[in-house]
């Protein structure tokens, strides 16, 4: 089996790897444990650095300088998508790119992406998290299953807090059996004003 | 300027402002500094050309006012006590939000990189910008941002390693 260094699996993570050396990369990395350990903890602190900026992504934004305005249209603008490029990039890292969760499908959700199957679980556990944080009471479980794949989750509320933006936020812990993978992680979701809730932080345990 | 470019302009206001707050560490310091991109980008805009990316420009504008001011604090600052970082991330922790001791931790981190590393690990990492428009942003050539990028990342991967988690699965408060 390959050796790979910190440097090539960054470029798998950040999609610099070409096609044919990512593939390989995959094989590996559904074999071998310890690599994918080791891109999940780069994802992981990579999740983090994202969580701990997004204040500056909340919350009302304080004015801009004014331009004048001209209403002559410059044809070539349409070329230009920074969303695109920067959404098709994101969504690359959060695989299903569901919106919810970043950081946490970010560790270990980037390499399965080519399976549908790997999006449906993630879409379920999503769905499964997203339920629970707003209808159920701290401490109880609930769980999800998708019976085409075998995989399967719970998901469990465990406290209640409200922080300085007077939001309502919890801490959860998730469960989930992938194949022969079992993972635990915790992390603290916020609901914002929109009624949605957003992943704050994420801990990878064991 | 036509108003499709300002619409795609002022879209961009969430990231340039999560760009600036990794450079400068404070909400309020990037707010000045986002703000003072888009008068320079306002007053520059003849020198975007258009069909190329509006972001990696901003980015560019951002970067540089921030180098800028960095050059002249360093002037200005000189007989000053250096501001610890970690007290930067602690003041902004209380208007931040839960046990966000982590993320108070990790934003220290970020304060105490350096500078060079600390642009390029913003612009791949959070801001999603390919090696290459991130080396153009910051005029580097491809391999000497590849090798920074590896370099900041390892050592964030390091640090969340060590300190920061263990600290926060202790914390919150029900």
């Amino acid at each position: 089996m390959t050796t790979y260094d910190d440097a090539t699996l960054l470029a798998y993570l950040d999609g610099e790897l070409a096609g044919t050396e990512a593939e390989a990369l995959e094989v590996d990395l559904a074999r071998d444990t310890r690599l994918a350990e080791r891109l999940q903890a780069f994802a992981g602190s990579g999740a983090l650095l994202h969580a701990a900026l997004a204040p500056a992504t909340h919350g009302n934004l304080p004015p801009l300088p004014q331009p004048c305005l001209t209403e002559r249209p410059v044809t070539s603008w349409r070329r230009f998508a920074p969303y695109a490029a920067i959404a098709a990039s994101v969504a690359l890292l959060i695989g299903a790119g569901l919106g919810f969760g970043t950081g946490e499908f970010l560790a270990r959700r980037n390499f399965e992406l080519a399976s549908e199957q790997r999006a449906r679980d993630a879409a379920l556990a999503e769905a499964t998290l997203r339920r629970a944080l707003e209808t159920q009471v701290s401490g109880t479980p609930v769980s999800w299953e998708n019976p085409d794949s075998g995989a399967s989750g719970i998901v469990k509320p465990t406290r209640t807090f409200k922080n300085q933006s007077d939001q309502f936020c919890r801490e959860y812990e998730r469960v989930e059996t992938i194949g022969a993978r079992r993972e635990t992680v915790s992390g603290i979701a916020c609901r914002g004003d929109d009624g949605q809730w957003r992943t704050r932080a994420v801990f990878y345990r064991d | 300027m036509n108003k499709e470019t300002w619409t795609a302009m002022t879209a961009l206001q969430p990231r340039l402002r999560r760009f600036a707050y990794g450079l400068t560490g404070s909400l309020d310091e990037a707010d000045d500094l986002v703000q003072a991109a888009y008068e320079r980008a306002i007053s520059r805009i003849a020198q975007w050309q258009a069909g190329t990316r509006l972001d990696s420009w901003m980015y560019r504008i951002v970067q540089t006012i921030h180098i800028n001011r960095q050059q002249a604090n360093r002037v200005r600052g000189a007989h000053l006590t250096p501001v610890d970082p970690d007290t930067l991330a602690a003041r902004d922790q209380a208007r931040a939000l839960e046990a966000s001791i982590t993320l108070a931790k990790v934003r220290g981190f970020i304060g105490r990189l350096p500078e060079e590393q600390r642009a390029t690990l913003l612009l791949v990492a959070v801001e999603g910008l390919s090696y290459r428009d991130a080396a153009e942003v910051l005029d580097l050539p491809v391999g000497t941002l590849t090798s920074r990028v590896a370099r900041a990342r390892v050592a964030l991967r390091d640090f969340v390693d060590g300190s920061a988690v263990q600290t926060a699965t202790g914390g919150g408060h029900s």
